[in-house]
């Protein structure tokens, strides 16, 4: 394991543009279990995220200088995370169609977690994963990561507008999806996706969005 | 707009969670928004439906952060090992800009030297007040100095070199390499080599005079547009830099290329480090002035 260095994110990072072969996998060890949920949430996959993360840390590594010290170290490795995921879907996409698989074994069930905090964790990332990329990057990075509209527009460089309708139509598609999960008092409620099968389109055909 | 045939309430005119998450964000008209509003004012089953929204906004929020796998942790931080910016030789050193500036050299008050000619150079571009007034004094020292041991010929030192326009893409991962073939390339120059090109002086400057004169870096005169273009076409004017900005007269360069750097056209200065081992590289704005700091980046590299 690592051994948490004490100085904060900006002196690792100016220690690492000084030459301090330590200080960057300080920094990246610190919020490695933070990065790791971004990433692994944005692409919906394991393996993806492994590869995004990879991609985004080099390159953080390499332009570190690049960092102007007006935003926090975390908003900067978060855009470079994000954006880094957002590049291997988009690829992803121009590759031969291989379905998104499921995977579950990141997700373990523990049934028996008293507050049931995992279970849902596990449905919403669920259904998180049935969302477009776009829209689940923009959703994650304002409910989940709790970044303004102003800060994620900035971060994934498009137009604030274009992150609130993002965020609108994922909220509007988990909304249906997840809206057992209040109420629910039997433990084997109908999976996510199979609930999801059975009504294909929120709207009846005809329906302007 | 606001009105839909929603499948959550299939038997009547409901607001759909689209027209909901919309409201949520401000995305909606003016009368779309009052609709929706009014709407809601009198159907519990649209109200009830708005509601689940916060819920979904708490349930998101309160996700827990997924721990790393630790086989994930290994690849990264072995990936992380291997990359070479930082290693105590052979690569590219990075030290902050401002540690950068420190590092000019600070051979007071040489900047002098060139005689006439130098004098002329440097009326081309804007040179930084970097000299302060404790300069004046020793510049007589550090001018004297520099006509000792290899000075006796009419060599001008801060003129034995030409500047070179490869176009290069230089960039921090491969400065290292990008440095050691371009001084490879221009060996010839950095000898006692005859000059390749630049301005070389009419004559052979008198140190004395030199060390008299005051450096005239001010000038932002008309000329210091021209040099925008000079410096990319004209090796003078990377030279000009070489002795305003850098303040190193006295130091023959290893190498000057004209190239870009991220996507900016960028002069190389390549220097030579008191580590023989070493060399110190500038990549600096090829007008050398501009708005801001001319100077983009340093780093220490291997020969």
């Amino acid at each position: 394991m690592t051994v948490e260095d004490p100085r904060p994110d900006a002196e690792l990072l100016a220690a690492h543009i000084s030459g301090d072969p330590t200080a960057f996998t300080s920094l990246v060890g610190r919020h490695r279990d933070r990065l790791w949920a971004v990433a692994l949430r944005t692409t919906g996959d394991p393996e993806e995220a492994a590869d995004a993360l990879q991609d985004a840390l080099l390159k953080a590594h390499r332009s570190a200088d690049s960092f102007r010290g007006d935003a926090q170290v975390t908003t900067w490795l978060h855009r470079i995370v994000v954006n880094a995921c957002l590049d291997r879907l988009r690829r992803a996409k121009s590759r031969p169609t291989v379905p998104l698989p499921e995977h579950d074994s990141a997700h373990p069930i523990e049934p028996s977690d008293p507050l049931g905090r995992r279970e849902l964790a596990w449905e919403i990332d669920r259904a998180l994963r049935t969302l477009p990329d776009d829209q689940r990057a923009a959703l994650i990075l304002i409910d989940v990561e709790g970044y303004s509209v102003e800060e994620a527009a900035a971060l994934l460089d498009i137009p604030a507008g274009t992150v609130k309708s993002r965020c609108a139509r994922a909220r509007a598609k988990l909304v249906p999806q997840l809206a057992h999960l209040r109420n629910r008092s039997a433990p084997d409620h109908v999976p996510v996706s199979d609930e999801r099968s059975a009504h294909p389109t929120d709207r009846p055909p005809g329906a302007q969005p | 707009m606001s009105q839909h045939h929603d499948p959550v309430h299939p038997d009547s005119d409901h607001l759909t969670a689209e027209t909901l998450a919309d409201l949520g964000l401000g995305l909606l008209d003016e009368t779309s928004a009052a609709h929706a509003e009014h709407h809601l004012a009198h159907c519990a089953d649209c109200r009830a439906l708005r509601d689940q929204f916060p819920a979904l906004a708490d349930a998101l929020a309160d996700l827990p952060d997924e721990p790393m796998p630790e086989p994930v942790w290994q690849r990264l931080s072995a990936a992380l090992a291997d990359e070479p910016v930082t290693t105590p030789e052979g690569s590219a050193t990075v030290v902050p800009i401002e540690a950068a500036r420190q590092r000019r050299w600070r051979r007071p008050g040489i900047g002098l030297v060139a005689g006439a000619a130098g004098v002329a150079l440097l009326g081309a571009i804007v040179v930084p007040s970097i000299m302060n007034a404790s300069d004046d004094s020793a510049g007589v020292t550090a001018a004297s100095d520099s006509s000792r041991d290899d000075q006796g010929t009419n060599k001008v030192p801060m003129a034995a070199y030409a500047a070179t326009q490869s176009g290069t893409k230089y960039q921090e991962a491969a400065l290292d390499s990008q440095v050691t073939q371009l001084v490879a390339a221009r060996t010839s120059v950095t000898g006692d080599t005859e000059l390749v090109t630049g301005s070389t002086p009419s004559s052979s400057p008198s140190p004395t005079a030199s060390a008299t004169s005051k450096p005239t870096s001010e000038s932002p005169s008309p000329s210091a547009n021209r040099s925008v273009a000079a410096m990319a076409t004209d090796p003078a004017a990377a030279q000009a830099c070489l002795v305003g900005y850098l303040d190193a007269p006295d130091v023959q360069p290893l190498a000057i290329d004209i190239g870009t750097w991220r996507g900016e056209p960028a002069a190389i200065i390549v220097l030579p480090n008191d580590d023989p081992a070493l060399a110190d590289v500038f990549v600096i704005d090829p007008d050398c002035a501009g708005p801001g700091d001319p100077l983009f980046y340093f780093a220490t590299v291997s020969r």
